[in-house]
């Protein structure tokens, strides 16, 4: 468990194994994949992503 | 474990190994950005391009062997031009010439890269062709860093740079290496064949793109400079060209198989050799017997290529027999052989001449590899060459010269690789690809003409009979020898020789030169240039790059 209780890093890195940069990120944006615990941390959220 | 000049890369996501970081680096952008292996190929092929123009150009050609998994087999792709309709061996004779020369555009054959470059990604890849060639159009048009390679080239042949006008204006003065060099005329011809091309689908916009190159403007000015120069290439040829997809010739050897392309290239000579040092027990030699068998089985399957291989029927079959070699396996004896002998076949007459090796520089050129592997398993390596900016004049208009392939046709009639209008050369270009059981495991190769067929093979063996992990392979000290028909002008034959970097230590070069070999000791870290990308069965990728010229890089996870 993550310091805020929200993410497993350890799972989201394992799906990075899988899916190209743009795709993981792509993820992250779409909300299929969690955002990573900096993102809860600081409070911080995507604002633009294209391919 | 003994050092490495660089891990050998291991990951689960695709590999890019290629001659120049930059070209690496581009391919695997395309991987991240969701691209295949072959839309990554293409992207480092189009940037090689630009950043080693002294080694391989757009006026160029290229190789490939590659296991698309769609398909689940080899299959070789032929990027190599042929030799115009009017370039018969009676034209040559007629301007005085024995062999044909190795500079200026009578040398030149149909440019086959680009028509190579976009079958692969029409048949193969998925990308568009301006994504692909964006990195190309960008390092051309904003600057790319000048390697030493370049500079040591213009240096080289700076006289004759000074005689051809847009050569003089792009590389006069000798550039800074290190510095950003422009060629906005490369990026111009690039950025105005996606302009023709856009629209439509991505396999229309393929067709048009090639259609612009071949049939379009960049025919036109191509004529019109030959037409001018005095050359025999003409915009006919150019449209009459197609780049085409072949078979590959294989080979089994310890639970691999080795694919190769067809004899109208030199690969099939690695082949020869392994199934002739399939009767050694390689990782039992000392290094001395290891250089020493290995050139005695490099002088008989090279004896036959220069005999028998050509854009024409080549008894592949035999060649490879179990038969034939142990026959062939026998000359091997404990001497360096003085003997240049094919198995059956006539040689050119000119391998009696006594010649110096190398004296077709400082014009000759080399070549560039590049090797990718992605996550579904794709796999290729290709080999691209030619279209140096040392041996032909710039086009002004398209900011590139044409290539010199033709030097590799012979003059003399009755060979297979006598000059024939509509032929391709018998070129040194030698990607490789290797299975284990039916599943790609190994795409791999070299630059270095004549070499490549030694370098290439010495890694593979040092990875699949002595153990050694890739980088540990291309690292281990080279050697090769010249006792054989240079596929460059002036053609040279150097009896016996044998060049070993001096890592190999005075015990080995003492030994060789005990068993009759003329020993020529090379600098540390001088020959080879291999790069490999490798798939084990549960999906880790590796990868490895050569160190030597501090250009080649391996990148991956």
């Amino acid at each position: 468990m993550s310091p805020t209780g929200q993410t497993d890093p350890e799972a989201l890195a394992a799906r990075g194994r899988e899916l190209s940069g743009m795709e993981y990120i792509g993820q992250i944006f779409s909300g299929e994949l969690p955002p990573p615990p900096i993102a809860d941390l600081m409070g911080f959220r995507g604002v633009e992503f294209s391919l | 474990m003994s050092f490495t000049t660089r891990p050998e890369l291991r990951g689960t996501f695709g590999m890019v190994a290629s001659t120049h970081w930059l070209a690496s680096a581009a391919g695997m952008s395309v991987l991240e950005r969701g691209g295949n292996a072959f839309d990554a190929a293409v992207a480092a092929g189009f940037t090689l391009q630009v950043v080693e123009p002294h080694l391989n150009g757009p006026g160029g050609e290229v190789p490939a062997l590659l296991w698309p998994v769609d398909r689940g087999e080899p299959v070789a792709l032929c990027g190599q031009g042929v030799a115009p309709a009017a370039a018969t061996i009676e034209a040559y004779r007629a301007l005085g010439h024995e062999l044909v020369p190795g500079t200026g555009v009578l040398a030149t054959c149909v440019p086959g890269a680009f028509g190579g470059w976009l079958l692969l990604l029409e048949q193969f890849g998925t990308w568009r062709l301006e994504d692909v060639l964006s990195f190309a159009i960008g390092y051309a048009g904003d600057g790319f860093p000048l390697v030493a390679g370049i500079r040591g080239t213009i240096e080289r042949t700076e006289e004759l740079l000074r005689e051809w006008p847009a050569s003089r204006d792009l590389y006069l003065p000798a550039p800074q290496v290190g510095a950003l060099f422009r060629n906005p005329a490369l990026a111009a011809t690039y950025s105005r064949i996606l302009d023709e091309a856009r629209g439509g689908s991505r396999e229309e916009e393929i067709e048009r793109a090639r259609r612009a190159y071949y049939e379009g403007f960049v025919a036109e000015e191509i004529d019109g400079f030959v037409a001018a120069e005095g050359g025999f290439l003409s915009a006919d040829d150019l449209a009459r060209w197609r780049a085409t997809l072949e078979p590959a010739a294989t080979l089994e050897y310890r639970g691999l198989t080795i694919c190769k392309t067809l004899p109208w290239a030199a690969g099939p000579v690695g082949l020869q050799q392994l199934a002739l040092l399939d009767g050694f027990e390689l990782a039992e030699l000392s290094p001395a017997e290891f250089v020493h068998v290995v050139t005695e089985c490099a002088k008989l399957a090279f004896a036959d290529r220069d005999a028998l291989y050509g854009d024409a029927e080549v008894p592949l079959e035999m060649l490879l027999s179990p038969e034939y070699n142990a026959e062939r396996r026998a000359l091997v004896t404990e001497e360096a052989s003085e003997e240049y002998r094919p198995g059956l076949g006539t040689l050119p007459t000119v391998v009696g001449a006594a010649a110096d090796p190398g004296a077709g520089e400082p014009t000759r050129g080399d070549t560039v590899h590049l090797d990718v592997v992605d996550r579904w398993s794709n796999m290729i390596s290709a080999t691209p060459s030619g279209g140096w900016l040392q041996s032909s004049p710039v086009i002004p208009s398209l900011g590139w010269p044409l290539g010199t392939r033709a030097q590799m046709f012979w003059l003399e009639e009755g060979l297979p690789s006598s000059l024939r209008p509509g032929a391709r050369p018998r070129t040194t270009l030698s990607p490789g690809l290797a299975l284990r059981d039916g599943e790609p495991y190994l795409a791999w190769g070299t630059p270095g003409g004549d070499q490549q067929e030694q370098w290439a093979l010495h890694a593979f063996l040092r990875h699949v009979d002595l153990g050694l992990d890739l980088q540990e392979a291309i690292d281990a000290p080279e050697f090769h020898t010249d006792h054989l028909i240079s596929s460059f002008y002036p053609r040279g034959f150097a009896r016996r020789s044998v060049t070993v970097e001096s890592r190999f230590g005075d015990e080995v070069v003492e030994d060789l030169r005990r068993r009759g070999h003329d020993v020529e000791v090379a600098a540390a870290w001088t020959l080879g240039r291999v790069t490999a990308v490798a798939r084990e069965p549960d999906g880790l990728l590796k990868a490895g790059a050569n160190a030597r010229g501090m250009q080649g890089y391996a990148v991956g996870r």
